[in-house]
């Protein structure tokens, strides 16, 4: 049989590579490849390209699970987020929950617009309720005052009231005690 | 002005309040000039019976003036204030869950704090400020907050309008801070939505 010349080998190689090959034909190309530096040097580059490829695959299913891996991340972290943002606001946080809630807002534009949301909505709340406060008309401090002295003077017992009880009981005992005297006398 | 009266204006509150425990009635007025519209606005969210909070509000403010010598602290002057108006909320609520709910038609304004009707009208005064809201949102949300569950009215009110710490409320409301915390955290998510179309 006809040795097989290079521009054969190289269609083929792709071939041989893969290992698409009949036997025969492989054993073919391995003594073409042994003898020829020139489809040697092709053929060994192809590897490398191929190589390359397959470490290039593997990465790049890595990366998909690493994106898996920041969704879990980004989701655990959004909903200690959402736990912790009004605690955050009341600045009840420690320390380091506090920055774990800042660094998240900076990283998540839905947890910024939750923020900016809890914030808004706060103001609003703020302003409620000092148009209440300004709904009470009348000054109440003075009437409590008012009130309150009241009260102290009816809880102290007036001398006055006092002198007179004392003075009408001294009257009873000493008419009561006259009328003895003169009953017995 | 009498020159009297304006100095204690310029006091700090818990100036005032080592005044009026050492019965400075002058002090101990303006003490409760300065809080009235806080204690006003926290049972106007509290309670759902309009013509009750002035009466609980010249109560607290009552309680206030009678046993400001009992505290201690003037710094813990908030707190004490606060524990006075959740006591006085929950024997309300006691009140009210004994009595069959009666409003007389008679009572709709209360000469006393003037409220009326016209309250619930939109206020004309009312500037054109960014900051300014309408008194439609106003009733709004307080109907709102008023429409949460009793707790959870009283943490955020405690929270938002008093400015109380967790730790203060929890002291308030003799719960733990952990409760305090989901509590406002729940109201805020709760009136958030309720408010969604408003705001």
């Amino acid at each position: 049989m006809k040795e097989l010349n290079c521009e054969q080998v190289s269609i083929l190689l792709t071939y041989f590579i893969d290992k698409k090959l009949s036997d025969k034909l492989i054993g073919e190309i391995e003594y073409h490849l042994n003898t020829c530096p020139n489809c040697r040097e092709r053929y060994m580059s192809m590897l490398r390209i191929k190589k390359n490829y397959q470490e290039m695959k593997e990465k790049i299913c890595t990366e998909d699970e690493d994106t898996l891996l920041i969704n879990t991340f980004m989701e655990r972290e959004y909903m200690n987020f959402q736990n912790n943002l009004s605690s955050y606001l009341d600045n009840e946080l420690d320390d380091r929950e506090n920055i774990r809630i800042k660094k998240f807002a900076i990283l998540s534009p839905t947890a910024r617009q939750d923020l900016e949301d809890m914030i808004y909505f706060r103001q609003i709340l703020q302003d409620s309720f000092s148009k209440t406060k300004s709904k009470l008309k009348k000054d109440l401090s003075e009437l409590t005052i008012d009130k309150l002295t009241r009260k102290e003077k009816n809880n102290r017992p007036n001398e006055y009231t006092q002198n007179r009880f004392s003075l009408l009981l001294l009257i009873i005992i000493s008419f009561v005690t006259s009328i003895l005297i003169l009953f017995y006398t | 002005m009498e020159p009297s009266k304006h100095r204690y204006k310029k006091m700090r509150t818990d100036e005032l309040i080592v005044l009026a425990q050492s019965d400075d009635i002058k002090a101990l007025e303006e003490l409760l000039r300065t809080e009235q519209r806080n204690v006003f606005a926290t049972f106007s969210y509290l309670t759902h019976k309009r013509q009750d909070v002035a009466d609980l509000t010249q109560e607290a403010l009552l309680r206030v003036a009678q046993n400001i010598k009992t505290l201690k602290d003037p710094k813990h002057f908030k707190s004490w204030l606060n524990q006075i108006v959740t006591h006085l909320f929950y024997d309300e609520l006691r009140k009210i869950s004994r009595k069959p709910d009666i409003i007389s038609i008679d009572a709709e304004t209360d000469n006393e704090t003037g409220f009326s009707i016209k309250n619930i009208l939109p206020d004309t005064k009312c500037k054109p400020a960014e900051k300014c809201i309408s008194s439609e949102l106003e009733e709004i949300i307080k109907d709102k907050i008023r429409s949460l569950p009793r707790q959870f009215r009283i943490a955020i009110v405690l929270r938002e309008l008093q400015g109380l710490s967790y730790d203060e409320i929890a002291t308030a409301t003799q719960s733990s801070i952990g409760t305090v915390k989901s509590r406002i955290a729940r109201a805020r998510t709760k009136l958030q939505d309720g408010l969604k179309n408003y705001i």
